[in-house]
């Protein structure tokens, strides 16, 4: 009677998990639209953007690019620069057209017929001053066994947004989990001291890359990370990520000011 | 079986009572309470009448009802479903106090030929759009793992909506979750749900009585737009002491009430604790075992009798939800609610009620990493002081009066580091309001066929000090430019307005009846949520300069009719009901510590209108009933679709229900549940692209699409066992969805792991099929 019982209560428990398999869920089609990403970065010396459509949910994931648009490039200064298609859908600037710092750079495409722009400002570069790494060894939920970076810096006065980014021997951390994106409400003008949730292992290359963004850009991500985590019933109600390119293109235009440092673990 | 016998408790007390000024006629008044025989408990809305002139009143929330009468014999009539009805002749030469008790019937194996009992009771009464659930009712209702809840119960009633799964926020008549007064002895639940909506807080043990108002509100309730959900605890048993509680698989509970001093007073103490997480510490798996995952709640009330004019209670609710992973992240939250109560009698007459109530609803989360320790909380508090009173003026005129008080506190974030930590404290200023209401309603029965109920409601709100009001340069910065302090009781905004309400029913014969209604409510704090379920993470936001109070207009129209001498009852009722300021979050709003909230609101309009189809068989072996609404609810936003209507998301075109419940014997009886409800509206993704190399969805029309169906059935059977001297127990065997169907919680929809070309869709679902046992006992 006792093991029945205990038999029992284990069955109830199990099925207090919510489960999961995939359907097949007719969904509606439409008209595809154009989508635009492009990113300057100050680390760059080329600047690249992706002009491509859109697909129905059930096509496949390779997008086709608008490989005969007109992709043009400028900036506050009066610089411009004609990017040319170098593989589907992406294109990259002719000359060196470096991201500097501190102005605003304007996007122009003609695909289709249709002319499509956006603006975006390219803020300075904020840097940290090391990287230690140590070894986390106790069980916990979110971290394994292995070796955690702790970056260290000043924030600098003023309102700043950041993202930070973690490579792995050159491999990006980029799970829909991996996105840090932060404002410095919190942590205003104090020594920073973060030790990120990325693991390593003995031989590795880690490199922090730190991001520093508009609000504007902020706002994206957050629309985007909401996106990423949507599903379920808690999750927000469902919407397009929010752009910032005219006519009703999909797709963002932004800046970030990049630094880098690396260690490696020994 | 004691069938046949009946008890007639009649304590006549012959005071020399007040006789009102007005009352010239030769008549008098007979007024007192009525209770239950066993425990004393008062018995809310039974009837009491006059045979010859079937002339009367309903006991009001204490059990007091005064009636006058005439001075040759009569004969007095006092009836309340599920209890054996009272009649007695009298002849008085002066006014009299009387308490009535009303033994509770037996149950019978037998069809019962109903007269007596109060079964015309939807055709008579002028409310209309109501739905009374008694507590029997409600325990030989299925439930789930072994827990009978009450809002689970409410779902199962035509023009509620269901919700979904694991989640006890209900929409009624296309109202959001938000919309809904929940109330435990007048005093306002902020969050009605346990584990995340899977159980309500309300022990079904400590409760009386359930009654849920779907329109034509009456105006002594106000302050939420769609409907109030009033819950009254029980007093305790004032005649002998009682242990009662059930032990089961997933959850238990225990109650305890008696006297405090034998008739004059009682008290009732009541626990629940579910311990789900004991399992997991059976895990070998550290990650596991070291999670908790429990809610708690516990009830006690208490009311003593000081004289026969006066009578003082006070009651309390405590409850809370913890969930701990690992002492890394821990997450709670809960409700507490105090009320304190006395009850005057001036004369035979007049009754009137003074409450004093506290409400709080809480919740917090924990960090402890290394390097971030942080704690978060927000929550809400209100004090409120409560006039009700109650003029039994003559047998066509009962009156309505009081005011309302409430000063609220919104505490939107207090986010601190614990210990170790980078981060610099953080508190939004907490936020004040004052809300004050004054009503009046009077029931009148104008004619034999024809009854009223109409009634005015005034409401005042302001957002006021002490606060301090932030100023910004953009409504996205999260630094302020300018910070001005507000002074204590300084009024920064207010609003205020009418609400007219009033019910008529026209009685065209003994068995069937026409009635309509019309309510306006105004609501002035909305509850913000940016999940489509109703989380205790949602945010309180009262009316203030860039908030306008929600408005709502009901109109409602119904036939009632009864069948086979009241056994069988039925009715039809449509509605429509406008909705203004209804509120909507822009698109990429950050909710999390976010100084200007309300910047991130978008406002609209709602609108909904459907029918409604009851019928119920109450007496014999078979009882239970059959709902089904059909209904349309609408919203426009100018940010959603260019402002064109599009269909909320609680827009469920059928909503079906069945009970049915068999009393095989005396020992054995079995219930089974069957719900069906259309796909609500939601949003599917029409195409996708890539940004950062992840999938991204598009959506071009919101609100275009439909969930799959739901439905589910559910089994319970309880065996009573051989009733002891002392001691009476049971067990009850349930079955939470019985043919096993997925319905499907959510959808997922993402690049497939296993083929990078393609993406594929994810059905999430909750539940399968849940068995639990519980066993019951009283002594």
């Amino acid at each position: 009677m006792k093991t029945q019982f205990q038999w029992f209560l284990w069955l109830a428990l199990v099925f207090l998990i919510a489960c999961e398999e995939e359907v097949e869920l007719k969904l509606k089609s439409s008209v595809p639209k154009v989508f635009i990403e492009g990113f300057i970065r100050t680390d760059s010396l080329y600047q690249r953007i992706t002009v491509k459509k859109t697909n129905n949910f059930h096509e496949s994931n390779n997008y086709p690019g608008i490989n005969d648009a007109i992709v043009i490039l400028s900036d506050e200064t009066g610089r411009t620069d004609t990017l040319q298609n170098i593989e589907n859908g992406v294109f990259r600037t002719r000359k060196v057209f470096e991201g500097i710092p501190n102005r605003y750079y304007f996007l122009k495409i003609i695909a289709e017929n249709t002319t499509y722009e956006a603006k975006a400002f390219l803020p300075g570069v904020v840097t940290f001053d090391t990287i230690i790494y140590t070894y986390v060894n106790n069980t916990s939920i979110v971290r394994e066994p292995g070796y955690y970076l702790t970056s260290i810096g000043q924030e600098p006065l003023g309102l700043n947004y950041y993202r930070i980014l973690c490579y792995k021997n050159d491999s990006l951390f980029d799970g829909i989990g991996d996105y840090f994106i932060t404002d410095d409400i919190l942590v205003e003008g104090n020594q920073i001291v973060f030790t990120l949730p990325f693991k390593f292992d003995k031989g590795d290359t880690a490199k922090v890359e730190l991001w520093n963004i508009d609000q504007p850009t902020f706002y994206y991500y957050v629309s985007l990370i909401k996106q990423l985590f949507g599903g379920g019933p808690f999750a927000p109600p469902a919407d397009n990520v929010k752009g910032n390119i005219s006519n009703g293109a999909l797709g963002y235009f932004g800046g970030c000011g990049v630094y880098s440092q690396s260690v490696i673990i020994e | 079986m004691n069938l046949t016998r009946k008890y007639i408790f009649l304590f006549l007390w012959c005071v020399l009572g007040f006789n009102l000024v007005y009352s010239q006629s030769q008549e008098y008044t007979i007024s007192g309470y009525v209770r239950d025989s066993s425990s004393g408990e008062a018995l809310i809305g039974a009837t009491v009448f006059i045979k010859e002139t079937q002339k009367g009143a309903l006991t009001n929330d204490y059990g007091f009802f005064s009636i006058k009468v005439p001075h040759e014999k009569f004969t007095l009539v006092v009836k309340y479903l599920g209890y054996v009805t009272y009649a007695q002749t009298f002849q008085v030469k002066e006014n009299v106090k009387v308490i009535i008790e009303l033994q509770q019937e037996a149950v019978s194996t037998e069809e019962v030929v109903i007269t007596d009992i109060r079964a015309d009771e939807n055709i008579k009464s002028v409310e209309m759009s109501v739905q009374k659930i008694d507590i029997q009712t409600i325990k030989t209702m299925p439930a789930f793992f072994g827990e009978v809840d009450v809002l689970r119960s409410i779902q199962l009633l035509p023009g509620v909506v269901f919700a979904g799964d694991g989640n006890t926020g209900f929409y009624v008549r296309g109202g959001g979750a938000d919309q809904n007064l929940v109330l435990l002895d007048e005093a306002v639940v902020y969050n009605a749900s346990h584990l995340l909506g899977f159980f309500s807080v309300f022990n079904s043990d400590a409760i009386k009585d359930v009654t849920l108002y779907k329109g034509g509100m009456p105006a002594q309730y106000g302050g939420r737009l769609s409907a109030v959900l009033d819950i009254k605890m029980n007093e305790g048993n004032n005649k002998k002491y009682v242990v009662k509680g059930g032990i089961g698989t997933i959850a238990s509970r225990l109650t305890v009430e008696g006297p405090i001093v034998k008739e004059k007073g009682s008290f009732i103490l009541s626990g629940r604790r579910t311990y789900a997480d004991l399992f997991l510490k059976l895990s070998k798996n550290p990650r596991i075992n070291q999670n908790k995952l429990f809610f708690y709640d516990f009830n006690a009330k208490a009311n003593y009798e000081i004289n026969e004019k006066n009578r003082v209670f006070i009651s309390g609710y405590f409850g809370k939800d913890v969930f701990d992973f690992g002492n890394e992240f821990g997450f709670l939250w809960g409700n507490s609610t105090l009320t304190s109560r006395w009850n005057h009698q001036f004369n035979t007459k007049l009754f009137m009620n003074n409450s004093v109530i506290f409400s709080d609803f809480k919740y917090q989360f924990n960090i402890k990493q290394t390097t971030e320790n942080v704690q978060y909380t927000s929550g809400a508090t209100n004090l409120s002081l409560k006039t009700d009173l109650d003029f039994f003026w003559n047998d066509k005129l009962h009156l309505k009066f009081g005011q309302q008080a409430f000063y609220h506190s919104f505490l939107r974030a207090d986010l601190k580091p614990t210990g170790q930590s980078n981060i610099t404290p953080y508190k939004l200023p907490i936020r004040h309001g004052y809300e004050q209401a004054l009503y009046i309603s009077n029931d009148h029965k104008i004619s034999t066929k024809i009854n009223m109920k109409y009634g005015l409601r005034y409401s005042f709100f302001a957002d006021i000090g002490p606060t301090t009001i932030y100023t910004f340069a953009n409504p996205r910065d999260n630094r302020p430019i300018d910070t001005t302090v507000i002074q204590f009781g300084k009024i920064l905004k207010s609003y205020h307005g009418l609400e007219p309400r009033w019910s008529l029913n026209y009685g065209i014969n003994e068995q069937s009846s026409i009635k309509t209604s019309y309510a306006r409510t105004r609501q002035y704090l909305n509850l913000v949520s940016n999940a489509a379920s109703s989380l205790p993470t949602d945010i309180w936001i009262p009316a203030s300069s860039e908030v306008k109070p929600q408005i709502a207009d009901q109109i409602a129209a119904g036939y009632f009719r009864n069948f086979m001498n009241n056994q069988i009852e039925s009715s039809l009722e449509l509605y429509y009901k406008k909705l203004q300021n209804q509120i909507e979050f822009q698109p990429d709003a950050n909710l999390f510590l976010n100084p200007q909230l309300e910047k991130q609101l978008a406002f609209g309009k709602g609108w909904s209108y459907g029918l409604e189809l009851f019928i119920k068989k109450n007496s014999g072996k078979w009882t239970g009933w059959v709902g089904y609404t059909l209904s349309w609810t609408y919203r426009q936003m100018p940010i959603i679709n260019h402002n064109e209507p599009y269909f909320a998301k609680n827009d469920r075109r059928h909503d079906c229900n069945v009970v049915l419940s068999y009393d095989y014997s005396a020992r054995w009886n079995f219930s089974l549940t069957w719900i069906f409800a259309s796909g609500n509206s939601i949003s599917f993704p029409t195409g996708k692209y890539e940004l950062d190399g992840h999938t991204i969805l598009r959506y071009d029309k919101l609100y275009n699409d439909r969930m799959p169906d739901y439905h589910r059935m559910d089994l319970s059977i309880t065996f009573k066992n051989k009733p002891g001297k002392k001691f009476e127990s049971s067990w009850n065997l349930s079955v939470y969805n019985l043919y096993a169907r997925k319905n499907t919680w959510a959808f997922r929809f993402e690049k497939d792991p296993n083929d990078e070309s393609r993406t594929r869709v994810i059905k999430i679902y909750l539940f399968s099929i849940i068995p639990s046992i519980t066993f019951n006992f009283r002594f």
